[in-house]
């Protein structure tokens, strides 16, 4: 994806690997069965935490980055 | 073989054209009184290095031609040493002979000579000095390995047989185990010996990050993903482990993905999750409320899907290459992948 | 601490007859008797018993765990603690084993399963190319050819033929009992040797759910984290293999013989002082997990004071993950590794061998590429069903397969010396 240009968020819950292998903007996910879920919260945070994570992802599409970096919500 | 080791001449000869003699000819000698009575050169064909690198589209068939006139078993060329064009012509040589006269080619030349980066996956090369002073030594192997693959003999690995690797790892039997063999290079760290790690570590290659997005308010972002979510049914039938294809499904007028809709092909991975709620793996419905909040353009209508679940990288490449190229063609402006 | 006398009685032979005895390496099976035994559980219904010997054209498809029968004769505890006895440690005292001869479950899961829970085939190839990267193809084999009963789901059926195959295990060991054996041999580590370097094994199993699963005395290792063995242990049957996914599994016969046990105790008090092993599973579900689980396991080697670790896991993909993080916590804690890994890299090994890694890891020993593939030729007798159960082929005609669908192909390529080079 991003040899053809795209800037690309990666969701992953194994960030460690994306970052070795290369993705240049890596979001931390939850665990890998749900990359974009958070199960232990009731449904109305769950949605909120994944609002959460896409504006991750957005921050991440919208800042230049020189190389392999990790992006994660805030706490 | 080139112009100068023809005899012909040296550079101002480099444009000599493709010409055969049913003769044994400059290091051929040497080669020949390697290989004493179980080879026999039939013939040479000799080029000038700058005629073949220089119009080699036009020039690789001629010399080709001349090659199959010949009729021999199998191909020596070179060897080019540290010699570029040479080292491209002996490459381009021994490539359409295996290719195209279906025989065995073998050359030789210096590890750093440019050819090997072009040729080194696909032929036989034989690790040379730099300069013609390694003749003899050159001889010898390309001699010993052109005998075993005329008489239509496998090769073994590259450092026990004396080529230069070509990228193949390929299955083989030593006399110890491998945890014996762990604790030999163990136990040498641990001494402090040299050690040799018989797996090197892969090289990933080095992308430049694309540049941020500059008005996200206005992008078309796409969803991609490796986590085998499909709609039920899998009409598409996709594989859940080694898949062979990629598939897109629309979301159009979908505000989140619902429970029932959808199920997983993949058996890396605990589904019940994400069968509880898709959204879980493809967030729909928080892309949707991005679109909404007027904070990126659209969420685009389609999605596309894979399973990586013993994924073989070569053609995942390929996979998000066509994706790449279906995006492209829909003015998409981000991705946002998935992996599980 | 603790020694164990391992007595082995060699099979060359077995047959079903009469009454259950060990004569010569001849072992006779009294099929009536393992019947009741195996029956006596109501989530199996029923159970036909076959035998099959090293050269036989026999594949045997839906194999899930391979068995050498084990018994403690004198000594604490039994062997397979937590199943055939209570979970007291084992490792001491006198065991018999009947070496070279399997037990082995051949059965379809009664109810279905998709995705992370789908049995996964590992074929077990008796003869032919494909002989030499099955792991059984070189021992006697007794199979339980098992139909489920009344099992209410497949974790419950799984218990059941789990616990019917280390009871016929136990039982078969039995007839040794009170013979003399033709092999003995006594296994300890309480003598160390100064000067010599202590070396640990870091030995990462599969425990990630039903159907890909590792037992410690009797009870899952999904919950663990890592924890310290003596390799008696595992000699005497503490770790019990559960884990039915592809090819790269250890099931219980190697557990109980492990090519990196075998080399350890072979050159304890030559060039190394074995010291101890440290268990952990892989296949954690997030980064978290991982690194917790990769610095305990270091930090365990760094309390047995280890100059260095041997490193060997199964399993694929996720778990490479967690096993270089293993080595990257050793080796950032000032332990060295060698480790054992397999490899991939597509038909060709022109792709990338390895999955995951981490720079530390600058020893690794190749047990091959596992996605290399085989011709194997139709063979003259198939046992457990017709068609391969992950990909719905049939099972009895000639088959091309990658090496990673043989059964615990990683641990018999390791064994056998194979390995992957360059060409």
């Amino acid at each position: 994806m991003e040899r053809a240009g795209f800037p690309t968020a990666l969701v992953t819950s194994l960030s460690s690997v994306a970052l070795k292998v290369g993705a240049n903007r890596v979001i931390q996910g939850k665990r890998f069965s749900h990359p974009c879920g958070n199960p232990e919260l009731n449904m109305k945070d769950e949605k909120a935490w994944r609002l959460q994570l896409v504006r991750t992802a957005l921050r991440a599409l919208t800042t230049p980055v020189e190389g392999p970096t990790l992006f994660e919500l805030p706490a | 073989m080139n112009q100068f080791f023809a005899g012909i001449g040296g550079e101002e000869k480099a444009d000599t054209s493709p010409n055969k003699k049913a003769e044994i000819i400059g290091p051929g000698r040497l080669l020949q009184q390697m290989m004493g009575k179980d080879g026999e050169i039939v013939g040479t064909v000799i080029c000038g290095d700058g005629r073949f690198a220089d119009r080699m589209e036009e020039t690789a068939p001629q010399v080709l031609q001349l090659i199959g006139e010949l009729k021999p078993d199998m191909v020596v060329a070179g060897p080019a040493f540290n010699a570029g064009r040479y080292g491209l012509a002996c490459g381009r040589v021994c490539l359409d002979a295996e290719q195209q006269l279906k025989i065995p080619a073998i050359t030789g030349m210096y590890p750093e000579n440019v050819a090997v980066e072009v040729y080194g996956r696909d032929i036989l090369i034989v690790p040379t000095s730099p300069s013609a002073m390694g003749m003899k030594e050159a001889m010898t192997s390309i001699a010993r390995l052109a005998l075993k693959l005329g008489r239509g003999e496998s090769l073994g690995p590259a450092s026990l047989e004396g080529y230069l690797p070509r990228g193949r790892r390929m299955n083989t039997k030593v006399d110890k185990p491998a945890s014996e063999r762990a604790l030999d290079l163990l136990l040498a760290r641990i001494r402090k010996q040299t050690f040799q790690t018989e797996v090197p570590l892969p090289k990933y290659e080095k992308i430049p990050p694309p540049p941020a997005l500059g008005d996200p308010k206005s992008v078309r972002i796409a969803l991609v993903s490796e986590c085998g979510l499909v709609p039920k049914g899998n009409a598409g039938r996709l594989e859940w482990v080694r898949a062979s294809k990629w598939l897109k499904y629309s979301i159009e007028g979908k505000e989140d993905l619902q429970k029932g809709d959808y199920e997983v092909i993949h058996s890396g991975y605990d589904a019940s999750f994400a069968l509880e709620d898709p959204d879980r793996l493809l967030p729909v419905d928080a892309l949707r409320e991005l679109a909404r909040q007027g904070e990126i353009g659209s969420l685009f209508d389609t999605y596309y899907v894979t399973c990586g679940n013993h994924g073989i990288l070569n053609q995942m490449a390929k996979y998000a290459k066509e994706i790449a190229g279906d995006l492209k063609a829909q003015d998409v402006g981000a991705v946002l992948l998935v992996a599980t | 601490m603790m020694s164990l006398t391992l007595a082995s009685f060699p099979v060359k032979k077995a047959q079903l007859a009469g009454r259950t005895e060990y004569r010569d390496g001849l072992l006779t099976i009294d099929g009536d008797t393992l019947r009741r035994l195996i029956l006596q559980d109501q989530r199996i219904r029923d159970v036909k018993l076959e035998l099959v010997h090293p050269g036989e054209s026999v594949r045997i498809i839906r194999a899930i765990d391979a068995i050498e029968p084990l018994t403690k004769i004198q000594g604490p505890s039994c062997c397979f603690p937590g199943f055939n006895g209570p979970p007291r440690i084992c490792g001491s005292g006198l065991t018999h084993r009947l070496e070279g001869f399997t037990v082995i479950q051949v059965t379809d899961f009664p109810y279905p399963a998709s995705g992370v829970q789908a049995f996964e085939e590992g074929i077990i190839e008796m003869t032919g190319p494909g002989a030499v990267y099955s792991a059984c193809s070189d021992r006697v084999n007794l199979l339980l050819v098992l139909t489920p009963g009344a099992a209410s789901n497949n974790i419950d059926y799984d218990d059941a033929l789990r616990r019917a195959g280390l009871k016929v295990a136990n039982y078969l060991a039995q007839v040794t009992k009170g013979l003399s054996p033709p092999v003995d041999e006594t296994f300890s580590i309480r003598d160390e040797t100064p000067g010599l370097p202590r070396v640990v094994w870091v030995h990462v199993v599969r425990a990630q759910g039903p159907m890909i699963q590792t037992f410690l005395y009797g009870h899952e290792m999904s919950g663990c984290v890592p924890t310290i063995l003596h390799p008696n242990e595992m000699l005497d049957g503490a770790v019990v293999g559960a884990n039915y996914k592809i090819g790269s599994r250890t099931p219980t016969f190697r557990h109980t013989w492990h090519p990196s046990l075998a080399t350890l105790y072979r050159r304890h008090g030559k060039d190394l002082n074995f010291v101890g092993v440290i268990i952990a599973r892989g296949h954690h579900e997030s980064e978290f997990l991982k690194e917790r689980s990769a610095q305990i396991a270091a930090k365990l080697a760094g309390m047995l004071k280890a100059d260095g670790a041997l490193c060997t896991y199964e399993a694929t993909g996720n778990t490479h993950i967690d096993f270089m993080l293993i080595v990257k916590a050793l080796e950032q804690w000032g332990i060295p590794t060698g480790a054992v890994v397999h490899e991939y890299g597509g038909a060709e090994g022109k792709d990338i061998s390895l999955l995951d890694f981490t720079p530390e890891a600058v020893a690794l020993a190749s047990s091959g590429g596992i996605d290399r593939r085989i011709q194997l030729p139709a063979v003259g007798r198939l046992i457990g069903g017709t068609h391969l159960a992950h990909r719905g082929e049939p099972a009895k005609g000639e088959l091309n397969l990658p090496l990673q669908e043989l059964y615990a192909v990683t641990a018999e390529m390791n064994l056998r010396g194979h390995r992957a080079m360059e060409y």
